[in-house]
């Protein structure tokens, strides 16, 4: 047990501490109201703390990627960058959606042409229809930020991300698993900075390095590890739980019953999506 | 008569410089009779246990010269066949974490130049490719024996031991699991074409 609380913290507190600093800065900006550049850095802190946390957990952080795990952190940057692109006011809704869509099958084709046991057309096919469901999650998490200032948000995500990594692990991939909990830290410390700073709701610009970060490792587990399908796809739909509070019957509910609705919601999705990785590999039999 | 001694003696001498001229062996291993070993050292139980496991899916081919320089070696392991008695544990070595077999599907060694290294001793180097990553490396390999088999076939056998580092050919993550230093030992057998 101490050896695996060992490992978290020194996996989790490094990009902890990485993310609260440039949300610091962030928050400086925003204070000068320049909140396109706010939006920016809150996406920054995301990826420079995930690259932080990816560096100690994998060893590395080559320029060139050879494994799939080394795509990480060139995504996250990327994806940042895109966020600086599509917050310009002059981008219309049909070319930010059609952008993000590109971004998104680029993304996952990446994460897709190493692998040795697809053939080419079916690597397409498998882009292109996961591409469109990464812009789609993507697209819904980013309406979810506007709609939902509340730091339940940052915290729903960060509990996704961990019952992703738990998944992963089940699913023979110790090394994702710990990518997923890096991103979980990440989300961890955004969610405390927002319950110190109850106003801010800068979410919306880090939606997108977020769920591109989330999403691909839960693919590349799944085609390089063993995370089941179906697994994968309850916990791609955890991060949107919070859409269960935009329901009729549950926008008249108190806020609070609202809350718990929506972290049931997110616990519930990814705990059958947990629940399908163990009931086809079964539980870790200890560390072997 | 004296033409057709003169003929038999030229086809003689053709007939031998022929035979010195393709006087290489070339031998395919036969998986049956290979083995590829390794340990690793158990960093996880406080370093108190070695773990072995071997790939039963070996191929390749040995080329024999009496000129070592034409002589080569070339040895492709399916990664995919890693078997270390533990399924989980198997499942684990051959996820991204490791060897990512679902990316780098195979191990293969190339021999770039052979020397002789005492009897029936050859110092080896070659490019070792593992985890997408390719290096070069010398070995040295022993002859255990050669002959005809029991079928009549001739074969011939090679054995080596040597340590390489997984962090050298790009497998740096979860060093305070499995040990950075990897011992392999290869066994083949060839059975000549």
């Amino acid at each position: 047990m101490t050896f695996f609380i060992k490992s978290a913290l020194t996996l989790t507190l490094p990009p902890f501490i990485a993310t609260i600093l440039v949300l610091f800065i962030a928050l400086s900006a925003s204070k000068r109201s320049s909140q396109n550049l706010s939006r920016f850095l809150t996406a920054l802190a995301i990826a420079v703390g995930y690259i932080f946390g990816h560096r100690i957990a994998t060893g590395s952080f080559p320029l060139i990627p050879k494994s799939v795990e080394d795509w990480f952190p060139l995504l996250a940057l990327a994806t940042l960058m895109f966020s600086l692109l599509e917050n310009l006011p002059k981008i219309s809704a049909p070319i930010r959606l059609s952008l993000r869509l590109v971004l998104s099958v680029a993304a996952i084709s990446v994460l897709l042409v190493p692998l040795a046991t697809l053939s080419l057309p079916s690597k397409l096919a498998w882009a292109f229809g996961l591409g469109l469901m990464l812009a789609i999650l993507w697209t819904g998490l980013d309406e979810l930020s506007d709609k939902q200032n509340e730091a339940i948000l940052p915290l729903s995500l960060s509990m996704a991300a961990t019952m992703n990594s738990a998944a992963l692990f089940i699913s023979h991939s110790a090394k994702l698993s710990q990518l997923s909990g890096v991103l979980a830290a990440v989300l961890g410390s955004m969610f405390l900075f927002w319950l110190w700073q109850r106003e801010w709701s800068m979410a919306k610009g880090a939606s997108g390095v977020f769920t591109l970060l989330f999403f691909g490792i839960n693919v590349s587990s799944m085609f390089y590890a063993d995370l089941p399908l179906f697994s994968a796809i309850l916990l791609w739909l955890a991060p949107l739980s919070g859409w269960i509070r935009s329901l009729p019957f549950v926008r008249n509910l108190s806020n609070w019953l609202q809350f718990a609705l929506h972290i049931a919601t997110c616990l519930l999705l990814s705990a059958f999506g947990v629940g399908i990785a163990i009931y086809t590999h079964g539980l870790p039999v200890g560390i072997y | 008569m004296r033409n057709f001694i003169s003929v038999l003696s030229i086809l003689g001498i053709l007939s031998f410089t022929i035979n010195f001229a393709f006087s290489a062996d070339t031998y395919e291993v036969d998986p049956a009779h290979s083995f590829a070993i390794f340990r690793c050292l158990n960093v996880a139980q406080a370093n108190s246990v070695f773990v072995y496991g071997r790939f039963t899916d070996i191929k390749g081919r040995i080329v024999v010269d009496k000129d070592l320089a034409k002589s080569s070696v070339e040895i492709t392991i399916n990664a995919e066949s890693l078997d270390t008695g533990v399924p989980d544990r198997d499942r684990h070595l051959r996820s991204p974490d490791f060897l990512n077999t679902r990316q780098f599907p195979t191990i293969t060694f190339k021999s770039k130049k052979i020397e002789a290294a005492g009897k029936n001793r050859y110092r080896v180097t070659g490019d070792l490719t593992l985890h997408g990553v390719t290096r070069p490396i010398t070995i040295t390999v022993t002859k255990v024996g050669e002959g005809k088999n029991f079928k009549g076939m001739s074969v011939i056998g090679f054995e080596t031991t040597f340590t390489i580092k997984r962090s050298d050919f790009g497998m740096k993550g979860l060093m305070n699991v499995a040990a950075d230093e990897v011992t392999l030992t290869i066994a083949i057998m060839g059975i000549r074409k």
